[in-house]
């Protein structure tokens, strides 16, 4: 108990000094973080399954979260089709391969490419893209959260979609890509809208594309091996790094800043005179730490 | 508590600048959101600028002492390494 009390409050055993908010145990608790973290790098490479970037999306749940936004607005759902979903997986992969984050590659590859190549034979087509997210939820509200996402999200003309979520490493980091890709195929009936609702007000969708002269496809019926593939590369981890570490910097900031505040009030309180640093500047300090690490943003679209 | 809030009210133009310097800090930090080096560099910078704060701070009450530095210096060190590996786990 006296351990525990030297450990965390000025005390006369401890020279009115925790000992946790020492120089020595600062530098210590530096050291002990960055040797937990190597491990968890290398437990990473061992068992990605256990402990992965990979996030907990699947194709299926951006399908359904994307019909679900559609529902509201009165717009029919839109059908998975599987040259779509391989062509997002293609997609994916280019991305990887030429380690890019944008619609066009940097050989000028554009999306539409993607659709041709597996056979899908569109009258209009769009694409939206995102990146370091690990919940398919936070994705649908940045999409619906920036109008031209939303556009290709809610638009009318859209009757069938592909998503594809894959695991790489881009620009250097470890990331999880989600590509959706909307499109109609060419010669297809427009959709009929569900009444009582309105349609939402037309827009020029920023990735649609004009009307291509071409055979109407079979798509609906292929079913293509992307599909498998797509899903093989998913992998649902049970614990994410990211939180692992986040909840150990909530744990050990807390303690340090509870530590310096029992300092601060104790050490006025007794005006204990001592050569220290000042436990309020340290707290501060501290406090930004605890704040940039929990409101760390997670994610990006494209 | 009254040594406490004699020393905000004598340092208190200290404080202002410490709080200054973790602010940016904190808005720059989020300014470079989809910029992992930048978001790096603003956190060391306001590591950095902190261990100077505390070096300065200490100068001028006239108590400047090497343990006080290395305990600036190892709050710093922990909260950089904090940051450095979130930036790189996100």
């Amino acid at each position: 108990m006296s351990a525990l009390i030297r450990l965390f409050l000025p005390h006369h055993g401890n020279n009115y000094k925790a000992n946790l908010i020492r120089s020595f145990s600062l530098f210590l608790l530096s050291f002990l973080f960055v040797c937990l973290q190597l491990s968890l790098n290398l437990f990473l490479l061992a068992k990605p399954a256990v402990l992965g970037f990979s996030a907990n999306i699947s194709p299926e749940r951006i399908i359904e979260l994307t019909n679900g936004e559609r529902s509201k607005l009165g717009l029919g759902s839109l059908k998975e089709n599987s040259l779509l979903s391989e062509a997002a997986r293609q997609k994916a992969a280019d991305m990887f391969a030429f380690n890019y984050w944008a619609h066009v590659s940097p050989s000028g590859r554009t999306p539409w490419a993607f659709f041709t190549d597996v056979g899908y034979k569109y009258q209009y087509a769009g694409e939206n893209l995102a990146r370091d997210f690990r919940e398919p939820e936070p994705i649908i509200r940045a999409w619906m959260n920036s109008a031209s996402h939303k556009e290709n999200m809610i638009n009318p003309k859209y009757q069938e979609i592909g998503v594809a979520v894959v695991d790489g490493s881009l620009e250097g980091v470890e990331t999880t890509l989600v590509v959706q890709l909307f499109g109609t195929p060419y010669g297809a009936v427009p959709l009929a809208q569900e009444p009582g609702k309105p349609l939402p007000a037309e827009k020029p969708a920023v990735v649609e594309v004009p009307e291509i002269p071409g055979i109407e496809t079979e798509s609906d019926q292929v079913i293509s091996p992307g599909e498998v593939a797509n899903k093989e590369t998913r992998r649902l981890p049970l614990v994410s790094p990211l939180d692992l570490t986040k909840a150990l910097v909530v744990f050990v900031v807390g303690v340090l800043i509870g530590a310096f505040a029992m300092d601060l009030i104790l050490v006025s309180h007794q005006h204990t005179p001592r050569l220290s640093s000042r436990s309020l500047a340290q707290m501060m300090f501290l406090i930004f730490v605890l704040l940039a690490s929990l409101l760390l943003k997670q994610g990006a679209i494209l | 508590m009254k040594d406490l809030i004699s020393d905000i009210k004598a340092n208190f133009s200290h404080y202002l600048v410490l709080l200054f310097i973790l602010g940016s800090g904190l808005v720059a930090f989020f300014y470079f959101q989809r910029f992992p080096q930048a978001q790096i560099v603003s956190a060391f910078l306001t590591a950095s600028f902190y261990v100077f704060w505390g070096i300065v701070h200490h100068y001028l009450e006239g108590d400047l002492h090497l343990r006080i530095i290395l305990e600036y210096l190892g709050v710093a060190l922990l909260g950089f390494l904090i940051l450095l590996t979130l930036v790189n786990r996100v």
